[in-house]
């Protein structure tokens, strides 16, 4: 799988160009698949924004772009459906677009679906995060965003990926997410860890994570 | 809670005229949540017609894209894991819930499992409104031709909030949908009365108060009714 972990959605042409290198065709030609489960987790969720990120209606542009064909992946429907429907889907798909919300709620999710699962067999899927559905590949949320408590009552998420992410740093909107507090959101956590504001994603391939921006980001290396 | 079961959504304007109703007030001024979980379940259905239902691509059968104040999305296989005051709050600031196709015992088994089902009757003025199997779900049995998911009771019970069945789509022989013969057999098959319905066709259920609306052909089979007339 390929990963295009991004704070916001696909905000610039850097970060566009980059989706369309990874996806390897026009986005015209590509087939898409939607992820809205992440936002039912979070308390700041609600079904209108579910509807906009559905629809192409939001400030983070994932399902507006001009997919060939799109569709909704809906996580938590899918322990009571049959494998053998879903996972056709999946397969077929040329990306996957995750919603933002709870990431701790989504990690959950994509694990009782068998998603989780299912992707490291997916070599050539794009899948593109903005938020907590870029934060779900890292290994630790860090207690700061915690939100919705997980069965297991712990910040652990997928660790797809061996860094963790501080989404929309210096956003105007969210007085909080400064980098000084990025910074202390880093040392409670064991290894490293970006802070990416809404101009930047990172593109993970092969193992190999490369930072795409246009605006501002700071990789805090584990201590040695 | 006032019902306007359709076939196909609001394909017509008697079917927009009874909708408007029902809100007692203008679409533009009406909050929607649209409930699309049926439509993963049935293997005609799938992703691709749950994002077509929820953004309003669905010229077919017309639902979300009739103009409304604002719309949500709810998801009834959510709902056990987040906190029910939230959702509650959700349902019941709507003024109408928009049920999307698919499966029909797949839904029922949502509606119940999330406590959606028991919520709607404390809620009179919420208007329903589906689209095929967003309708059957409120009947009692949907009779065994439209049984696709197994439902963990096994059974082809729906939720019974009105007391007649609905066999959708009726369509003229040789057209796609359902013939009246398929229609008569399918009826046959159930003790209650049965409404077979094409896609111009509605039912409206408010206080208990049945009517059918329509610009096409419908038909009413009523066991008891036509045994007498034998």
């Amino acid at each position: 799988m390929k990963l295009l972990l991004t704070s916001a959605g696909i905000k610039n042409a850097s970060i566009e160009a980059a989706l369309l290198e990874l996806l390897g065709k026009p986005i015209a030609e590509s087939t898409a698949l939607c992820i809205p489960t992440g936002g039912y987790g979070s308390s700041y969720g609600s079904p209108a924004g579910a509807w906009r990120f559905i629809s192409g209606n939001s400030d983070q542009p994932m399902c507006e772009l001009g997919w060939k064909s799109l569709g909704v992946l809906e996580l938590t429907a899918l322990p009571s459906l049959d494998r053998k429907l879903w996972v056709p889907w999946v397969e077929e798909t040329d990306v996957l677009l995750a919603n933002g919300g709870d990431a701790l709620y989504l990690a959950h999710w994509m694990r009782q679906s068998g998603v989780a699962d299912l992707l490291p067999s997916l070599k050539d899927k794009v899948y593109v995060g903005f938020s907590a559905g870029s934060m779900v590949m890292t290994p630790r949320i860090g207690a700061d965003f915690v939100g919705w408590r997980s069965p297991t009552g712990d910040d652990r998420t997928l660790g797809v990926v061996d860094f963790s992410i501080f989404p929309h740093v210096d956003h105007p909107d969210l007085p909080e997410n400064t980098m000084a507090h990025a910074e202390r959101w880093a040392a409670g956590l064991s290894g490293p860890a970006y802070a990416i504001d809404d101009d930047t994603a990172i593109q993970v391939v092969d193992g190999n994570a490369e930072v795409i921006s246009e605006g501002h980001w700071k990789l805090f290396a584990e201590a040695t | 809670m006032k019902l306007l079961l359709t076939s196909a959504g609001i394909k017509n304007t008697s079917i927009h005229d009874a909708l408007l109703e029902l809100l007692g007030k203008p679409i533009a001024e009406s909050d929607a949540l649209c409930i699309s979980t049926a439509s993963y379940a049935h293997p005609m259905a799938g992703p691709g017609r749950a994002w077509n239902f929820i953004s309003g691509q669905e010229p077919q059968c017309p639902m979300t894209e009739l103009g409304w104040k604002s719309m949500g999305v709810l998801e009834l296989t959510a709902l056990p894991s987040i906190d029910r005051e939230r959702w509650m709050s959700w349902v019941e600031e709507a003024d109408v819930l928009l049920v999307n196709g698919g499966d029909a015992l797949y839904l029922a088994h949502w509606m119940r499992q999330s406590g959606l089902a028991e919520l709607l009757p404390s809620l009179p003025e919420l208007v329903w409104v589906g689209l095929s199997a967003g309708s059957m779900v409120m009947t009692p049995r949907i009779g065994e031709d439209f049984v696709q998911w197994k439902a963990p009771s096994g059974s082809d019970e729906t939720l019974g909030l009105v007391d007649f069945s609905i066999c959708p789509h009726l369509a003229p022989d040789g057209e796609p949908g359902n013939s009246m013969a398929e229609a008569e057999q399918w009826a046959a098959g159930i003790s209650g009365p049965a409404y077979a319905i094409d896609d111009e066709t509605a039912i409206t259920v408010t206080d208990g108060a049945v009517e059918v609306i329509s610009e096409g052909n419908w038909r009413l089979f009523a066991p008891s009714l036509e045994a007498g007339a034998r």
